[in-house]
């Protein structure tokens, strides 16, 4: 171990990174279950990830994570889903500082394609407006009606607050104009 | 942040669950925007952004004519109104408590919107009067704050309090005291509520407070500070008049 502080920490980490390596090879190789349902298969993913996230969090090294695992998970298209929704609760916690631009897009899209609206919004109510595809998102969240999102992705993105506010109030006009007025003169 | 306070039912099935959602959600955005936080988890807005965004909402809740096609006038502001009253007077009311509030969206400002107010409940005649007794509520709980009476009441608001037969009889009271705590009485005596005062003003100071404290149930948050305050009004408005007496005695004297 060199004494200089900065070296050893240097040293330290690089071992630490080489140790994450040879979990994630291990657990992908030697212990991976060859045979039987998906589900056997789904279990051993949500066994490794969130161990190897956790572990990337700590090391503050959110590039192994999203490049890394990323890649070794991305081959597989059960265990990219898993992968994507192994970051969900982490995201709800507000872990991650930022999040590579690919993976939050890969996110967004397998959270619509499986109609996970609920947790898709609140996930990105959460997220920083920075790292978001804005255009991907505003087509998105239009197509879906998912106002709370676009409440704040045009107030904190753009400075506008009128935009959203003017389409729902529209909105609720026009229910109101159809139903309410019948039905408050029936009323009174 | 208190969510469920929002979530209380909007009027009947006028609206969609859907739409009811995107509704509160649009309020829950009004209510973070004016009292200077972001939406819907963030932190604090900037002192800037917060200025900004105050002064945006009021000013695009007070637009006169805000749809291209025509239309009512201000509907913006009435479309919010019939959507959920009782919530979007709660919000106004927490906003103009909030001092962040009161320091960025300016005195005329805050008066005009109080205006509006008033302008698109008493001429509209879908407001139903339990919905037109929370705008005087929020109005009278305005009048009531100390050094803060930025709101210019008109006389049709009092010709309004009169026309609300089957509003509750206390609150109609509570209305009436507080209306005349801004002097409208002078100017625009009705026949009721000048039997009201002939009544009420037999009444010893200690039974005004008295009756003040059984007719202000709904008022809490304001009565304490409203009573001392109106009491005070009426002693100088008595004083006045006692003044104006003696003087006209005088007058007959010397003639």
């Amino acid at each position: 171990m060199p004494l200089d502080v900065e070296k050893r920490r240097q040293v330290v980490s690089e071992r630490m990174v080489s140790l994450l390596q040879g979990y994630l090879k291990f657990s992908l190789n030697e212990v991976f279950p060859q045979s039987g349902a998906t589900e056997v298969l789904t279990e051993h993913y949500r066994k490794i990830l969130p161990r190897s996230i956790d572990y990337c969090i700590l090391l503050d090294r959110l590039d192994l994570c999203f490049g890394l695992i990323y890649d070794l998970f991305s081959s597989d298209s059960i265990a990219h889903g898993i992968y994507l929704q192994c970051l969900e609760p982490y995201i709800m916690k507000n872990r991650f500082e930022t999040i590579s631009p690919v993976v939050l897009k890969d996110f967004i899209n397998y959270y619509a394609e499986n109609k996970y609206f609920n947790q898709l919004e609140q996930c990105l109510n959460r997220l920083d407006v920075s790292c978001l595809d804005i255009e991907q998102v505003i087509t998105l969240t239009r197509k879906h009606d998912l106002y709370m999102t676009l409440f704040h992705l045009y107030s904190e993105a753009f400075k506008d607050f009128r935009t959203i506010l003017q389409e729902v109030i529209e909105r609720l006009e026009q229910e109101f104009a159809k139903n309410g007025l019948k039905k408050k003169i029936k009323s009174e | 942040m208190n969510f469920s306070f929002f979530l209380s039912f909007s009027k009947g099935k006028v609206y969609s669950e859907k739409m009811i959602e995107i509704g509160n959600h649009a309020l829950v955005f009004i209510q973070c925007t004016l009292s200077g936080d972001a939406f819907p988890f963030g932190a604090r807005l900037s002192a800037d952004m917060a200025f900004y965004g105050r002064n945006e909402i009021v000013e695009f809740l007070s637009y006169l004519h805000p749809r291209l096609s025509g239309g009512l006038l201000y509907t913006n502001l009435r479309t919010l109104l019939h959507f959920n009253t009782q919530d979007f007077f709660n919000l106004l009311t927490m906003a103009f408590d909030n001092e962040g509030f009161l320091r960025d969206v300016d005195i005329l400002k805050r008066r005009s919107f109080c205006d509006i107010l008033l302008r698109v409940m008493v001429d509209d005649v879908h407001f139903s009067s339990h919905e037109i007794s929370i705008l005087f509520r929020f109005l009278s709980r305005q009048l009531a704050k100390q050094g803060q009476q930025h709101i210019f009441v008109q006389g049709m608001l009092f010709e309004q309090v009169r026309k609300i037969t089957d509003a509750h009889f206390y609150l109609r009271t509570t209305l009436f005291i507080e209306l005349d705590f801004e002097q409208v009485r002078p100017r625009y005596s009705t026949r009721s509520s000048d039997e009201f005062f002939q009544k009420f003003d037999r009444f010893s100071s200690s039974e005004k407070c008295q009756s003040y404290g059984v007719i202000d149930e709904d008022f809490s948050l304001t009565s304490k500070n409203l009573s001392i305050v109106f009491l005070r009004r009426r002693q100088e408005i008595d004083t006045r008049n006692e003044r104006f007496e003696e003087k006209s005695h005088l007058v007959g004297a010397l003639s």
